[in-house]
């Protein structure tokens, strides 16, 4: 017994007060992956998000307060996919925080893991309105991608936990998945009770919805815009509200940034009707405060609408 | 005679000079010569038309012929360096006075770091000097059409102030936004000057702190900023100004913008001081999102004499295809009073096309 060395344990009082667990400070974009890093880390982490989750994360640009925020960040994770390019870099070049610049631990670029829906081929230029080269941004709508997601955020804040932190991580990440596993299986099969087998014609006034249907397997018309990022003309929205009406759409998404009146206009023509729904997570209000809560608020909003199999076929 | 014989190149050395070039042309090239190194170019053209209504004789026109044509053409190359550097180069052609055409002229070339001392950013090289508001955006990238009287009158260029030098600028580790940029550039010469005077007194140095409110429903930034410099002849100039600028957005865009600036200059020479304060006040506000309604008002004055004044005033309609493409259309109005003698006045109307291929970095607040 005497042979036992008391170093460990004097160096272990001197500098046990500083060796308390790390807490990572995460700057997210949009609340979803607020929610997300919330998840994952519990309490290993402080997450602030940027946006609220009421705006169209295309258009704002560099406010102070977001600089602000993301030069104290551990980590800066950010939609991707060229969603924020018109802000983001600007935001991460201001904060001149070493930790989140390009290539470094704290660069988290979600997008970056994701498989685009709707990617262009060939070439692209700006006649083409606002398309994103890595396909559509706004997969934060659709639970499998979300899921993924989660896996990417968890290997970034890997890196900068100690090793129990990491290992509450994985337990989080684990539950996290699962949660989300089943969030999107009870809505599959809410939709498929409803409805049956064969799911309503969805068409939406931008790309915002393009993750969700396909995931739930609801066939996708197509998109009010005949130009990503740009108004259509009168003309056109009755073209394609006449192609609507033919090609049996049952209803209309959009959400509520999008200009209402050419929405409103659109399933006039169609005839069919219109729902206006968030496509992000928005923590102040409880309805939708994660984005698990936006998919279950918006399956039910469509079962709400639409009229179901079993509806359908009563007397 | 042959070209060949005239320069002194037989047929025969002709023929083995092609065959050398086309065997070089042939060797595998590196990737690496190919890759543009994540170069992106920018171009931004502007063109401004004015149409006096009245007799074009007012020395303050803002055009001085009923012309339509360029303004400027700007080139811009951005790219990392390495992993520490990122480097910038632009130039702008655009006619001087009377000229048809422009002359390309280089406005920045400057290399810049925020990966060497964390929390801090800084540019090495030419730029426009990181003051104000107005003066560090772009001609084009302006929510008006017109320069400010104040511009024109306090810098003494309707450009912003270019020169060369060094920059530095810190968000400062505080709970609230205040960002600080402290500069020091030759000063041989101020302004968007064409000539390089003799080696100054002091440089120009300039300092400039950034904060930011989240006022209820109206972010707004507030900017304070300094500039002095002292010439070759001794005379001594001091700027001080502040800048504004409100932005109200709705879902993300913007629907109504502010943006006001007040500078006053203080020149000295063998003890004898001219002050001269100088301002503009903008409202814009977006119809929609692409069309949007503005006016500004500008004023400045001699203050030290009280001889001197001009004001002026721009309402504009600004109709954006997309954030690459802007049509615009203005009344704009000027005019200087001095003590003794008649007002001059200009009225116009003044149409632009403004845009801009390829690449383009994004935007402050």
């Amino acid at each position: 017994m005497r042979n036992i060395p008391l170093w460990p344990i004097f160096l272990l009082c001197l500098y046990g007060p500083f060796l308390e667990a790390k807490t990572l400070n995460v700057v997210t974009t949009t609340p979803d992956l607020t929610w997300l890093a919330g998840e994952l880390l519990k309490d290993d982490g402080k997450v602030t998000t940027l946006l609220k989750g009421q705006e169209d994360a295309h258009v704002v640009d560099a406010v102070p307060s977001y600089i602000l925020a993301a030069a104290r960040a551990d980590v800066f994770c950010f939609v991707g996919m060229s969603l924020e390019i018109g802000w983001v870099p600007k935001v991460i070049e201001k904060t001149a925080n070493g930790k989140i610049q390009p290539g470094r631990d704290g660069y988290c670029d979600v997008g970056k893991v994701i498989d685009g829906l709707e990617k262009p081929g060939g070439a692209i230029d700006r006649s083409m309105g606002d398309v994103h080269p890595e396909g559509n941004p706004h997969y934060y709508m659709g639970l499998p991608q979300l899921k993924k997601a989660a896996g990417a955020m968890a290997a970034g804040f890997m890196l900068q936990l100690d090793p129990a932190g990491r290992k509450r991580l994985e337990g989080n990440l684990s539950r996290l998945q699962g949660s989300i596993d089943r969030a999107y299986h009870r809505l599959k099969a809410r939709l498929s009770q409803h409805f049956g087998p064969k799911l309503p014609v969805l068409a939406q006034y931008h790309g915002n919805f393009t993750y969700f249907a396909r995931s739930y397997g609801f066939p996708l018309f197509g998109n009010v815009e005949e130009t990503p990022g740009v108004a259509p003309s009168a003309g056109a929205v009755a073209r394609r509200a006449i192609e609507a009406g033919k090609g049996g759409v049952s209803v209309v998404l959009a959400v509520p940034y999008n200009p209402r009146s050419v929405v409103e206009k659109f399933a006039g023509i169609a005839g069919i009707p219109v729902i206006i729904h968030s496509d992000m997570a928005q923590p102040d209000r409880d309805a939708l405060k994660n984005p698990l809560l936006v998919q279950q608020s918006l399956v039910e909003k469509i079962i709400e609408t639409l009229p179901g199999k079993a509806r359908a076929s009563a007397p | 005679m042959p070209y060949a014989k005239l320069s002194g190149r037989t047929p025969a050395r002709l023929l083995k000079r092609s065959i050398l070039a086309w065997a070089l042309l042939a060797l595998p090239v590196p990737v690496a010569a190919a890759d543009l190194g994540g170069l992106k170019a920018s171009i931004a053209v502007d063109l401004v038309g004015s149409f006096p209504l009245e007799e074009e004789t007012a020395a303050v026109n803002y055009r001085a012929k009923e012309s339509y044509k360029l303004r400027s053409a700007e080139f811009m190359f951005y790219a990392p360096i390495d992993p520490r550097f990122d480097g910038i180069l632009s130039f702008a052609a655009h006619p001087e006075g009377d000229q048809a055409y422009g002359q390309p002229e280089v406005h920045e070339a400057y290399l810049s770091t925020n990966k060497i001392v964390d929390g801090m950013r800084f540019r090495m090289g030419q730029f426009f000097l990181g003051v104000g508001r107005v003066n560090q955006i772009h001609q084009h990238d302006w929510p008006f059409i017109t320069p400010t009287i104040m511009q024109r009158e306090l810098f003494g260029s309707d450009e912003g102030v270019i020169d060369t030098g060094a920059e530095a600028a810190a968000l400062l580790p505080l709970p609230f936004y205040l960002d600080v940029t402290v500069g020091v550039t030759n000063g041989r010469d101020f302004g968007h000057s064409h000539v390089e005077d003799d080696l100054p007194k002091t440089p120009t140095h300039y300092s400039r702190m950034v904060t930011f409110t989240e006022a209820p429903g109206l972010p707004t930034q507030i900017g304070l900023n300094y500039v002095g410099r002292t010439s070759a002849i001794g005379e001594e100039m001091r700027l001080w100004g502040v800048d504004l600028t409100s932005k109200l957005r709705v879902y993300g865009h913007l629907r109504w913008l502010i943006q006001a600036e007040l500078w006053q200059r203080e020149l000295t020479l063998d003890g004898t001081t001219d002050e001269l304060m100088g301002g503009y006040a903008y409202l814009q506000h977006y119809l929609t999102r692409t069309l949007a309604l503005g006016a500004r008002y500008d004023y400045s004055t001699v203050t030290s004499a009280d001889d001197n004044s001009r004001t002026g005033y721009e309402i504009n309609m600004l109709w954006s295809s997309s954030e690459f493409a802007r049509l615009g259309l203005a009344v704009y109005h000027n005019q200087r009073d001095q003590k003794g003698r008649q007002t001059e006045k200009t009225d116009q109307v003044l149409l632009q096309t403004a845009f801009i291929l390829g690449a383009h970095p994004s935007h402050d607040f």
